[in-house]
């Protein structure tokens, strides 16, 4: 009777209607683009490279000190990220208490590459716009009004972006936050659920 | 080697694509949903797949993905559903507008699997899948009493849900 019962749901549940075939063309492309973002990850060293080259063709004391600075953020930044992303890659085990284990993992991760990514901001910012500025004023490129002010709109407009992004990062926090709090109570659920 | 793993993907996307939309629906309320949720898990299938050993079998590898992905999209909804929290029973009376489709028994069935808590609704999807208990007890990572047991109260569950729904 009751395999009967199962037999019946079996055949209903599988009335349901078939993935559209649009639908796996879309993830297919989506596979695509994942593969583009990985190319995100390069843009930094690219920057501290191009800066370093500068640097080593017109050396002077100023370039040099900002082409350095710019490792060590960027190694700064590395090290954190290898530290921050331990345990978050991969599940301790192919189970799905496991997977909820892992998620929980890469929550915390995030929350704490917020607080990573606001104060490194906020000093990474100060350090290219004085050093922008520094080696702009010693190059003599600050001495007409119309230049100086270009300068500093656009010092403004590049502490507005990053401002804008930070705004974008918190909010994504609060989501964050709410979703360990669901994931945390569903672990403790689960857990509960193995021990009946 | 990597146009082998497209290819793969590929084969276990047409192969099990129909289950795991099933699965998908069972996350969700609208057609719109699932198919995100679909778009989700095939994507992190794509990404788990290069770290596939061939431990477990295919499908006990593509559902476990699949049942983590589902459970990770409840976390990120805002409000989580009612019936993620608690069973929620329906209002038996009639509604009009969803009268027609209420008629049809597998709306019946997916409503009443939606409203049941993930940890019953993992063992009922799975068990519709043609899993059998070592398989739900390798995917969900519990013991196979265990999937026993959840089986025995997502049955007795849906049973009352469908019948509040007639």
């Amino acid at each position: 009777m009751k395999d009967d019962e199962l037999e019946v749901w079996r055949r209903q549940w599988r009335g349901q209607p078939e993935v559209p075939i649009d639908l796996i063309r879309k993830v297919e492309r989506q596979t695509v683009y994942g593969r583009i973002g990985l190319l995100a990850n390069v843009l930094p060293l690219l920057i501290a490279i191009a800066t370093s080259v500068a640097a080593f063709n017109n050396p002077n004391p100023l370039s040099i000190l900002f082409a350095c600075g710019l490792w060590v953020f960027i190694f700064m930044g590395w090290l954190f990220g290898i530290r921050n992303s331990k345990g978050t890659w991969a599940p301790a085990a192919q189970t799905t208490a496991a997977y909820v284990e892992l998620s929980i993992a890469r929550c915390r991760s995030y929350l704490n590459s917020f607080r990573f990514t606001v104060v490194m901001s906020i000093l990474l910012t100060v350090f290219v716009l004085v050093g922008m500025y520094e080696m702009l004023s010693s190059a003599g490129r600050l001495q007409r009004r119309a230049s100086y002010e270009a300068v500093a709109l656009s010092f403004l407009w590049t502490i507005g972006v990053i401002s804008f992004v930070l705004f974008l990062l918190s909010r994504k926090r609060r989501k964050t936050k709410i979703e360990l709090a669901y994931l945390l109570d569903l672990q403790h659920k689960l857990e509960n659920g193995q021990s009946n | 080697m990597k146009a082998s793993l497209d290819e793969r993907y590929h084969q276990l996307l047409a192969a099990h694509g129909p289950a795991l939309s099933r699965l998908s629906a069972s996350y969700t309320r609208t057609p719109s949903d699932r198919d995100d949720l679909f778009q989700d898990i095939a994507l992190a299938i794509w990404r788990a797949l290069p770290n596939f050993r061939g431990e477990s079998s295919e499908k006990t590898f593509i559902f476990r993905v699949a049942q983590n992905r589902a459970v990770t999209y409840l976390a990120q909804r805002r409000p989580p559903m009612a019936s993620d929290e608690e069973i929620d029973l329906p209002d038996p009376r009639p509604n009009p507008e969803k009268g027609f489709v209420r008629e049809q028994q597998e709306t019946r069935l997916l409503e009443a699997i939606q409203r049941l808590p993930v940890e019953y609704r993992q063992v009922i999807t799975l068990t519709l899948e043609d899993m059998s208990y070592s398989e739900i007890a390798e995917v969900l990572g519990i013991g196979e009493s265990n999937v026993g047991v959840r089986l025995n109260r997502a049955r007795e569950m849906l049973r009352l849900l469908m019948e509040v729904e007639k």
